[in-house]
């Protein structure tokens, strides 16, 4: 009881903290905490899938593209004080609690659902393939909102490869504009290149560890907590340790890696419309191979996922940074 | 056996307040460092010591055991790393 307390306590001051800091570093530091308190919480609220998903995803990989980000900034913007910018953020805050006040205020007052989505779960989930209730909800019973989310992610890497290149471009531009400045920021880099001996080794050690433990929780996905999104999180995380470590992955986007990051949905779009030929709806998996289907389609996801949360790290458009890739 | 294990823990806890002490108080990066990397290694150990009687096969108690040595070691290089960053900018200047 009192740790819950605690806990939500310690989210409202984190969320704050992310706004309300005068250091870009320090609200990506309190963004951090954040996801890893709101990740506590799902456990408190009995949801594993979902605390590991946010720890995975939510604090981790986002908290290092953020890091990144940050390294890549020159020089942060200093957020001036604006009178009439507060006001407005201040009328759209207020307006927002008031809705939500007013939505959380209709929902008690709402009759109590006549259907239980638990015991609806449990009579059929002999049906779906799977027999943790997360998966066959996420892969059988609700696949159509899977397989959007995954469109998703491969819509946002497209987006980030595509702005990589057209800003790789316009910074091959004004290097051609200004020679001094390269040579200044070309000598700062530098030392950052040479991984330190002891980062490697413990990447050396780490990465096939978290391989491991991907294909662990991809496995474990069908009867416990896991599955595509947690273990796709992990791979990501092992490369982008070992593109700490001076590791070369995927840093190429060559028909390799394009294929990787397509895979995922490829393969859950094919499974999706092949059942229409024979006269099934759509997404309907043929009776008997559903489970073999779902484990297909979640290998796949957890490639693809893995590879599109590492390009995006990777990929991400640095300044000027020579050297090191390709 | 169910004191000696609150006894454990609550030294973990007392090292992970130690420490958290530490990296308030203390003036400087190296310094705040030491507070962690003690609150990280002797806390946590403590604490997986004192929850290992209460797992009830071998694997969970391996599992544990896992976790320490993993975060000994992540936290450990990482402890280097902010160090060796700490060195290097701070002596750029000369």
């Amino acid at each position: 009881m009192w740790f819950d307390v605690i806990l939500g306590i310690g989210l409202i001051v984190a969320a704050v903290g992310v706004f309300r800091s005068d250091e870009l570093f320090r609200s990506v530091v309190f963004f951090v905490t954040f996801g890893i308190l709101l990740a506590l919480t799902w456990l408190r609220l009995q949801a594993p899938d979902l605390a590991l998903a946010e720890a995975a995803i939510g604090a981790g990989l986002t908290g290092v593209l953020l890091l990144d980000t940050l390294g890549v900034l020159k020089r942060p913007a200093a957020v001036k004080f604006n009178l009439a910018k507060h006001a407005l953020a201040t009328i759209v805050a207020l307006g927002a609690a008031a809705g939500l006040a007013w939505s959380f205020w209709t929902l008690l007052q709402l009759p109590a659902p006549t259907y239980n989505l638990v015991e609806t779960l449990a009579a059929n989930i002999d049906d779906s393939g799977v027999s943790h209730g997360i998966t066959a909800v996420l892969l059988n019973f609700r696949s159509y909102d899977t397989l959007l989310e995954v469109a998703v992610l491969l819509v946002a890497i497209v987006i980030g490869l595509s702005l990589r290149q057209s800003l790789r471009q316009s910074l091959r531009h004004d290097d051609a504009q200004s020679d001094g400045d390269e040579t200044v920021t070309g000598a700062t880099t530098s030392p950052e290149q040479q991984a330190p001996a002891l980062l490697k080794s413990l990447v050396h050690l780490l990465v096939p560890l978290l391989l491991i433990t991907a294909i662990f929780v991809l496995w474990a996905g069908s009867t416990r907590p896991g599955g595509a999104f947690q273990a796709g999180a992990l791979i990501a995380a092992a490369g982008v340790l070992a593109r700490l470590g001076n590791i070369d992955i995927a840093s190429r986007v060559n028909l390799l890696l394009r294929t990787g990051l397509t895979i995922g949905v490829f393969i859950f779009l094919l499974v999706a419309v092949s059942p229409m030929l024979t006269g099934y709806a759509f997404l309907a998996y043929p009776p008997g191979w559903a489970g073999v289907l779902i484990i297909l389609i979640e290998l796949m996801l957890t490639i693809s996922i893995g590879l599109i949360l590492l390009s995006l790290f990777i990929h991400a458009p640095r300044e000027k940074r020579n050297g090191g890739s390709s | 056996m169910h004191y000696l294990q609150i006894v454990f823990i609550s030294i973990g806890c007392l090292f992970f307040i130690i420490g958290t002490v530490g990296l308030l108080r203390f003036p400087d990066v190296l310094t705040r460092i030491h507070a962690l990397t003690k609150a990280d290694n002797l806390g946590l150990g403590f604490i997986v010591v004192g929850l290992i009687p209460s797992q009830s096969s071998a694997a969970d108690v391996a599992k544990l055991l896992l976790c320490w040595l993993l975060i000994l070691g992540a936290s450990s290089v990482s402890a280097y790393l902010v160090a060796n960053q700490h060195i290097r900018q701070t002596r750029k200047p000369e």
